[in-house]
C-alpha cells in the first residue's frame, strides 16, 4: 500500500463524504430555490390562480395578465396539455372582462370546455341563465343545425371588400389539400369580392354561374357592382381567368360544399345570418373545427383558419382595446406551410397586442411540424412556453435557461444538456417545463382539476355534453332545413330569375376576349396600339 | 558439522547485509514519508487545493469506481474493490490534480 494510505481512516472518510454530499445538495437546492422564488414572484399577483406545483411543493400561480401574453403549450399526446389549457382558460375567463376564443381542430379541448360550461350552466340560477347564454357563442355542427360562419360580413363596412375577399381566398387556399395555383386563388378572391359586394350567399350554383355563365355575369352581376375595378374584372372575366382555372375552382367548391352543414355554415349571407341568429356579444367563443361527417378534413381546416382570420380581422377593426385570448389547438395542422396568410396570422397575433389580443398556441411537435422560419418568428414573439414530454429539439429551447445548481456546475455543459434532454423525453404525465422569458426554467406538475361531472352531482359527462348541445350551443346555431329554405329561395329569386331578366339599354362595356380584341378596340377608338 | 556452520554463516551474512542496508531503507522510507506528507495531509483532512484554480476540492464524496462501477461514499481515489488512482479532475476547473 502506498505510504499515504497508512493513515487512511475509511470510517472518517465515509462520514466526511456524507457531510459533503449533504452540503452539495443544500447548495444545489439554494440555486433552484432562488430560481423558483424569482419565477413565483414574477407570476404572482392579487388575481393569480394556481396552475401547478413546483419542485419545492409550493404552488405556481399565474395572473390572467400572464396567461394573456403570447405563449405556447406543446408536448406529446396524452401528457396533460389539454388539462393545462383548461386551467389557463378557466383562470383567464375568471379574471374579469377578457374574451376567450377557442379554435380547436382536434375537438378534444372543445368537448372538455363544453362539459365544463354545461356544468357551470347547471349551477347557474334560473334567472341568470339567459345572461349566461348570451355570453357564450358556439361554432359547431350537428345533423340538424349548424353555426353560420358569416365569412363575408364587412363588419358594418369597416372592412374593405378587396381586403376581406383576398384574406378569405387565401384561407381557402391554405386549407385546401390540393395544389392551389395563384390564379385559382385570384379567381376565388374575385368570387368572394362579388359575394361581399352584393351581400350574396355562397352557393354551389352561384359559383357555377359566376364561372361559366357570361350572360349572368354581365346582366345580373356587373350592373349591381359599384367597384369599377371589380366590374372591369367581371367584364373581362374569360380573358383574366383561363377556362381550365375556372373549372378547377368549380371542382374545388364542389368538394368544399359537399355536405349540408358546410353549405349552410359557409353559405349564408350576412343578412341571412342576422335574420336567423340573434346577435350576441359573447365573452366565450368555442369553435369546434374537428373532422366529422359534417366536415371532412379540408373543410374542418378551412373552418378553423377562417375562424382565426375572423378573430384577427375583428380585432383589427374594433376601435377599443379589449383583453382577448385566442387559444389555437394544433397550430401546426393549420399553418403547415409558409404563406401570406400564415405570415398575417403570426404578425397579427403579435402586433394586435395593442388591441388586447394574445395568442396561446398549442402543438404536438412544433419543432418538426412548423416551417423553421415560422417557428422562429413564433418563438421570438412568445412570452412564455410550457413543454410537456417533448422531443430533443423542443427541450433544447429550455436547456440554456435551466438553473444550474452547484452540483450540476461540476458536470461539463454537454453532459448537463444531454441529461436534461433525456429527462424531457421521459417526463411523466402532467409534468411540464415552464419558461417565462427572463426567468429560469422550472419544472411544474399540473394542478389537479375536478372533472366536469364532479362539479354537478348525479350528472355524468355525456349528459353534460348533451345539455351543452341542447341548451347552450343551440342558441348559436341555425336549423339546416330553415337555412336551406332561405338559400333555395334566394337562388330561385336571383339565379333563376336574374339570369333571364331582359337586358335594358346597351351593354356596360364591349367585351375583350384576347389581346387581339384589345388592339382592335383601341384602333376603333382612334388610339394607336 | 561443516554444513551447520555454513548455514549459520550464511544467515549471519544475510543478517549483516540487512543491517548494512537498513540505513538506506530508513533514508528511503523517511524520504517517502516526507514526500507523501502533502498527500497524507490531503487524505487525512479530506480536502485538497487545486494548484491550477486554487479552489478547494473535497476528496471524500460520493463517487463511482471506474472498475467495479459501485457508487459509494468515501475517498474518491480508492475503492473497496482494490482499485486506486493517483489523480482526479478538479471539480471547478476540470484540470487533473495529482494527489499521490
Amino acid at each position: 500500500m502506498p505510504t499515504p494510505w497508512w493513515f487512511y481512516d475509511a470510517k472518517e472518510s465515509y462520514r466526511r463524504a456524507q457531510i459533503n454530499e449533504a452540503k452539495q445538495q443544500r447548495g444545489a437546492d439554494a440555486v433552484v430555490t432562488r430560481a423558483i422564488a424569482n419565477v413565483r414572484a414574477r407570476m404572482d399577483g392579487t388575481d393569480a390562480f394556481p396552475i401547478g406545483t413546483l419542485p419545492d411543493g409550493s404552488e405556481l400561480k399565474v395572473t390572467p395578465r400572464i396567461v394573456g401574453m403570447p405563449s405556447m403549450v406543446f408536448g406529446a399526446s396524452g401528457k396533460g396539455k389539454t388539462r393545462l389549457i383548461h386551467v389557463l382558460m378557466a383562470g383567464f375567463a375568471h379574471g374579469g372582462d377578457g374574451r376567450l376564443q377557442l379554435v380547436d381542430p382536434k375537438g378534444e379541448t372543445f368537448l372538455l370546455e363544453a362539459a365544463y360550461l354545461a356544468a357551470r350552466y347547471v349551477r347557474t340560477p334560473d334567472h341568470e341563465r339567459a345572461a349566461f347564454l348570451a355570453r357564450v357563442h358556439v361554432l359547431d355542427a350537428t345533423d340538424t343545425a349548424v353555426t353560420p360562419l358569416n365569412l363575408f360580413d364587412r363588419r358594418g363596412g369597416q372592412l374593405e371588400t378587396g381586403f376581406l375577399a383576398n384574406m378569405r381566398a387565401a384561407a381557402t387556399r391554405q386549407a385546401s389539400a390540393h395544389d392551389f395555383s395563384d390564379l385559382m386563388e385570384f379567381a376565388v378572391s374575385i368570387l368572394y369580392a362579388v359575394i361581399i359586394e352584393l351581400g350574396f350567399p355562397l352557393t354551389y350554383r352561384l359559383v357555377e354561374r359566376v364561372f361559366t355563365d357570361e350572360a349572368f355575369r354581365l346582366r345580373v352581376l356587373v350592373p349591381k357592382i359599384a367597384d369599377p375595378m371589380l366590374r372591369t374584372t367581371l367584364e373581362h372575366f374569360e380573358t383574366v381567368i383561363p377556362g381550365q382555372t375556372r373549372l378547377a375552382v368549380i371542382r374545388q367548391f364542389a368538394k368544399l360544399l359537399a355536405t349540408r352543414a358546410v353549405r349552410v355554415g359557409l353559405g349564408l349571407s350576412p343578412s341571412m345570418v342576422r335574420s336567423l341568429v340573434p346577435a350576441k356579444t359573447p365573452d366565450i367563443v368555442l369553435a369546434n373545427c374537428a373532422v366529422s361527417q359534417h366536415a371532412p378534413v379540408t373543410v374542418a381546416r378551412e373552418q378553423a383558419i377562417q375562424r382565426i382570420l375572423d378573430i384577427l380581422l375583428e380585432a383589427t377593426v374594433r376601435p377599443e382595446k379589449r383583453r382577448e385570448l385566442l387559444v389555437i389547438e394544433e397550430l401546426p395542422v393549420l399553418l403547415r406551410e409558409k404563406s401570406n396568410l400564415a405570415d398575417f396570422i403570426l404578425e397579427a397575433s403579435r402586433t394586435l397586442r395593442w388591441k388586447g389580443l394574445s395568442l396561446l398556441a398549442c402543438a404536438q411537435d412544433p419543432a418538426n411540424a412548423l416551417p423553421s422560419e415560422m417557428l422562429r418568428t413564433l418563438l421570438l414573439n412568445l412570452h412564455w412556453i410550457a413543454g410537456f414530454q417533448c422531443s430533443k429539439e423542443e427541450a433544447a429551447w429550455f436547456s440554456p435557461y435551466l438553473p444550474v445548481s452547484a452540483a450540476d456546475a461540476k458536470l461539463p455543459e454537454g453532459e448537463r444538456k444531454a441529461r436534461f434532454l433525456r429527462d424531457a423525453l421521459n417526463l411523466p404525465r402532467q409534468t411540464f417545463y415552464f419558461h417565462f422569458k427572463g426567468e429560469a426554467v422550472v419544472r411544474v406538475e399540473t394542478a389537479n382539476v375536478l372533472a366536469p361531472s364532479g362539479l354537478v352531482s348525479g350528472v355524468n359527462e355525456d349528459a353534460l355534453l348533451d345539455l351543452f348541445r341542447r341548451e347552450i350551443a343551440s342558441t348559436s346555431m341555425v336549423s339546416i332545413a330553415a337555412a336551406e329554405a332561405q338559400l333555395a329561395a334566394w337562388e330561385a329569386d336571383v339565379l333563376d330569375h336574374g339570369a333571364i331578366a331582359p337586358v335594358t339599354g346597351q351593354p356596360t362595356a364591349t367585351r375583350t376576349r384576347s389581346v387581339a380584341d384589345l388592339l382592335a378596340q383601341l384602333k376603333k377608338d382612334g388610339g394607336q396600339p | 558439522m561443516n554444513s551447520a556452520i555454513a548455514i549459520i554463516l550464511r544467515a549471519l551474512g544475510i543478517a549483516m547485509l540487512y543491517v548494512l542496508a537498513a540505513p538506506t531503507y530508513l533514508v528511503r522510507a523517511i524520504v517517502k514519508l516526507v514526500r507523501s506528507a502533502p498527500a497524507r495531509r490531503a487524505i487525512q483532512t479530506g480536502t485538497i487545493q487545486c494548484p491550477h484554480c486554487g479552489e478547494t476540492c473535497d476528496l471524500d464524496v460520493k463517487s463511482t469506481c471506474p472498475r467495479c462501477h459501485r457508487t459509494e461514499l468515501g475517498n474518491r481515489l480508492r475503492c473497496n474493490c482494490g482499485f486506486a488512482t493517483k489523480s482526479f479532475d478538479c471539480d471547478y476547473c476540470g484540470v487533473t490534480i495529482d494527489v499521490l
